[in-house]
């Protein structure tokens, strides 16, 4: 059923054209939208028939009415009313049009002088936007909002974009797609075709602008082989000498890191399916040195790899370049596949600045398998054996996969938990085992409040969250109760679960680390712990340090390494509670700041129960006879078990030792760390004052601070950098 | 020929400017920041919007808002 036609209904009596827009019943889509907006352009000239048409619209409720009531609104130059009307659609709205929504929304709130509330709509219009116009929209809006406030994000980032394109292009699209992941992007587009001159040239537009990331977006052309090489393994050699001078540029003269975009397959190669097959053809050489800079990136230390070649795939290869435009004015990726090269981008950006996800939460019924387990049973619920069966496993396994990479699964039912967890004990065809469900929610409460309750129970924030539910009526709760939780769409159908899941591009890390790989098992003995602590809580002694003495407690400070950098810089990016300053820095900040002689310690922690890996961090920086404590965190997996004092131990030791007279501590309060707020009284460290924000702490190192007797700790620190500030 | 609302969008887009009027004798000769990379964001703009594609020799030439009308009109695209 197609919208009323704006033109037909154009030169109706007011209450006619109403009524015709008021009985329309079909589904709203996008070619809907345009129609309603070019009935309102088209209404404005005529102020009576708008002002009576509006009124009739104002008590109807279909999806299609409400649109049209809100845009009439508009016209008005009503914009606070306009932006109420379609708030009443924001929970609710999936699928194409969601973004429309959130445009509109956003842009009458701005016209409303209501910025404060257009972030969010803003977020969500580019999350969901499924065009580069969609985006350069809501980058424009962005751009209006940012005059008016600051923007909410939670990082900030200096790109550079060097390529053999025009990439100018790219910008209004990615800064859009940064801001909805949470990064505040300010870019710098170098001039076409000038990558080894900008970042080589001490003077040039690159050096000016100080990059803390450098992405360098070149294509294939760029390397420029032959079809068939002379030499192919040499030409792959210099081609990644070239690559590695560059990134050692950006990282040694701005800290900067190198984003490098590997390179697309090109299609409709000339020798056909041979340029893979020949030693030295392009489509093989390309492949072999996509394969190396994986390698490369990962010895330089602070390059990350943009999977373009991936990506491209993935779109398409045919329409990720655009010959004509390529042609007329070197525009490349095609127009159209910019949203996807920027999607790309922002998954490599997420992980640098540690704003991936940490847990997906997941429905039972409808999600994990079909039916209803309560009402069909064991043998009556979809799981494996037929088709749409075979669906949910599949959708399983990629579960499963992601929870080995260091996301957390939880589960969150309306269900009695005893049926709830049946399938996991007795279904045959089950994937996910108990073993894999860091939390388990079945009960008949609100699911927002379980949100909240599993946030708190994993120690994280409710904006680490993933919502993944079968029934949109939860989604949309979810949506209106937690905005800051990711809520995933979920189609209709199970095949496509996972597609939906993993192209929000939520999960991409820079490398798996021993902690990831072992986090769900190392969640579920710090629940164990926790219930030990409790009893021993509850006893009559309520004796703390017994219970922590019982634990054997094994603490080793060590000061940072490559080998542990990754880790290191996850928890510096991620840690939001015990953290004194939540200074956020990128692994090649960090590089520095060692180079510099910054006083570094890293924490090891196993117990009885288990390893909970590296989970404390400390770095302070010489200031003449001060040391002064610039950030300090702790994993909140082993908060409360003392390790606070072995950390600040090794700390007083290292500064009496190296001759500092006192220790200079800030604490920067946040909305998360409340929780540490008392933490430097506690260790009975003087208040000295405060300064924009932070609030300071003197430690005097005439006095000695010594390691709780519960714990076994070794400590590398002192020896170590005692020789090396020698040297 | 009154200016289609989408076109007058795309323009707004392109140039940046929210009051921005787009009239039939608009040009790149008479339009000062009507220069080659806005010349190519209007291509985009316009294939986006009219799903059309534009060839080599279109894209080089379109350079003013009456000839962009006669090309969608061409195009059966009323704008």
């Amino acid at each position: 059923m197609i919208f009323p036609k704006p033109e037909a209904i154009l030169d109706l009596p007011a209450a006619e054209a109403a009524a015709a827009i008021a009985g329309w019943k079909g589904t709203l889509t996008v070619e809907a939208i345009d129609l309603i907006a070019r009935f309102a352009e088209l209404a404005a000239t005529k102020p009576e028939f708008l002002e009576e048409c509006n009124s009739r619209l104002s008590m109807t409720t279909s999806e299609g009415a409400v649109w049209q009531h809100a845009l009439l609104l508009e016209k008005l130059k009503r914009p606070s009313d306009a932006a109420d009307v379609l708030h009443r659609l924001w929970w609710t709205t999936e699928g194409p049009t969601r973004s429309s929504l959130m445009l509109a929304s956003a842009r009458c709130l701005l016209a409303a002088n209501r910025a404060a509330e257009a972030w969010y709509p803003l977020a969500e219009a580019a999350k969901d936007a499924s065009s580069a116009k969609l985006l350069r929209q809501a980058d424009r809006l962005l751009k209006q909002a940012k005059k008016k406030g600051a923007s909410p994000s939670k990082r900030q980032c200096r790109l550079a974009i060097l390529g053999n394109s025009t990439l100018d292009t790219l910008a209004p699209v990615l800064r859009a797609q940064c801001f909805a992941a949470g990064i505040d992007l300010d870019v710098y587009i170098a001039p076409f075709n000038q990558v080894v001159q900008e970042i080589r040239q001490p003077d040039s537009g690159l050096a000016r602008f100080r990059p803390e990331a450098v992405l360098l977006a070149m294509d294939w052309r760029w390397i420029g082989f032959a079809d068939e090489e002379p030499d192919g393994a040499d030409a792959v050699r210099r081609c990644l000498s070239e690559l590695e001078g560059l990134w050692k540029v950006c990282q040694d003269r701005w800290g900067a890191q190198a984003l490098q975009c590997n390179f697309e397959i090109p299609a409709d190669p000339a020798e056909g399916r041979l340029s893979a097959a020949l030693p030295n053809g392009r489509g093989r050489l390309l492949r072999t040195l996509n394969l190396e800079l994986w390698d490369a990136a990962d010895r330089a230390q602070g390059t990350c790899i943009v999977d373009v070649e991936q990506g491209s795939a993935e779109f398409g290869r045919r329409a990720w370049a655009d010959p004509v435009l390529w042609h007329v004015a070197k525009q490349h990726p095609a127009a159209a596949a910019l949203p996807a090269f920027g999607e790309e981008i922002v998954a490599v950006l997420r992980a640098v600045y540690g704003l991936t996800a940490k847990c997906v939460v997941l429905d039972l019924d409808g999600t994990l398998w079909g039916g209803v387990i309560g009402e069909d049973g064991l043998q009556g619920i979809q799981l494996g054996g037929t088709p749409a069966g075979e669906a949910f496993v599949e959708f399983q396994r990629h579960l499963l996969a992601l929870s080995k990479s260091g996301v957390l699964l939880a589960v969150c039912s309306k269900n009695n938990e005893d049926d709830a967890r049946q399938p996991f004990r007795e279904h045959p065809e089950i994937v996910i085992k108990e073993g894999d469900i860091a939390l388990f929610c079945a009960n008949w409460q609100a699911k927002d409040e379980n949100l909240r309750a599993i946030a708190k129970g994993l120690n994280i924030g409710t904006d680490a969250l993933v919502f993944v539910d079968d029934n949109p009526a939860e989604r949309a709760r979810i949506r209106q109760n937690l905005p800051e939780v990711e809520v995933i769409q979920l189609p209709s159908e199970p095949a496509l679960y996972w597609e939906a899941l993993s192209r929000r591009r939520l999960f991409d890390k820079l490398a798996l680390t021993n902690e990831d790989r072992e986090r769900t098992h190392s969640i579920q003995t710090n629940l164990k712990r926790q219930q030990l602590m409790s009893s021993a809580a509850s006893d009559s002694k309520g004796d703390m340090d017994e219970y922590l003495a019982g634990l054997n407690l094994v603490v080793e400070l060590f000061p940072f390494d490559e080998p542990n950098l990754v880790r290191i810089c996850q928890l510096i990016n991620k840690t939001n509670q015990f953290n004194m300053t939540t200074r956020r820095r990128t692994e090649g900040e960090v590089r520095s700041l060692m180079a510099q002689g910054w006083y570094t310690q890293a924490m090891r922690v196993s117990d009885r129960l288990g390893d909970s890996g590296l989970t404390g961090v400390m770095l302070a920086a010489p200031e003449q006879e001060t040391l002064h404590l610039d950030t300090w965190l702790m994993s909140c997996r082993v908060m409360g078990r003392k390790l606070e004092e072995a950390m600040f131990a090794g700390l007083t030791e290292y500064a009496r030792a190296n001759g500092f007279h006192q220790i200079r501590c800030e604490f920067i309060p946040s909305p998360k760390n409340e929780v540490v707020s008392k933490l430097f009284e506690t260790l009975g460290c003087m208040p000295d004052g405060e300064a924009s924000g932070s609030l300071f702490y003197r430690w005097s190192t005439d006095r000695h601070f010594g390691v709780p007797a519960v714990l076994q700790c070794s400590d590398r620190t002192q020896t170590a950098q005692a020789a090396e500030r020698e040297n | 020929m009154p200016i289609d609302a989408k076109l007058q969008d795309i323009f707004r887009d392109v140039f940046d400017d929210d009051t921005l009027v787009v009239t039939p004798d608009m040009s790149q000769k008479t339009f000062a920041d009507w220069d080659s990379f806005h010349q190519v964001k209007l291509v985009i703009g316009i294939e986006e919007e009219f799903g059309a594609k534009l060839s080599t020799e279109q894209a080089i030439s379109l350079t003013s808002v009456a000839q962009i009308q006669q090309w969608l009109r061409s195009q059966g695209i009323e704008a």
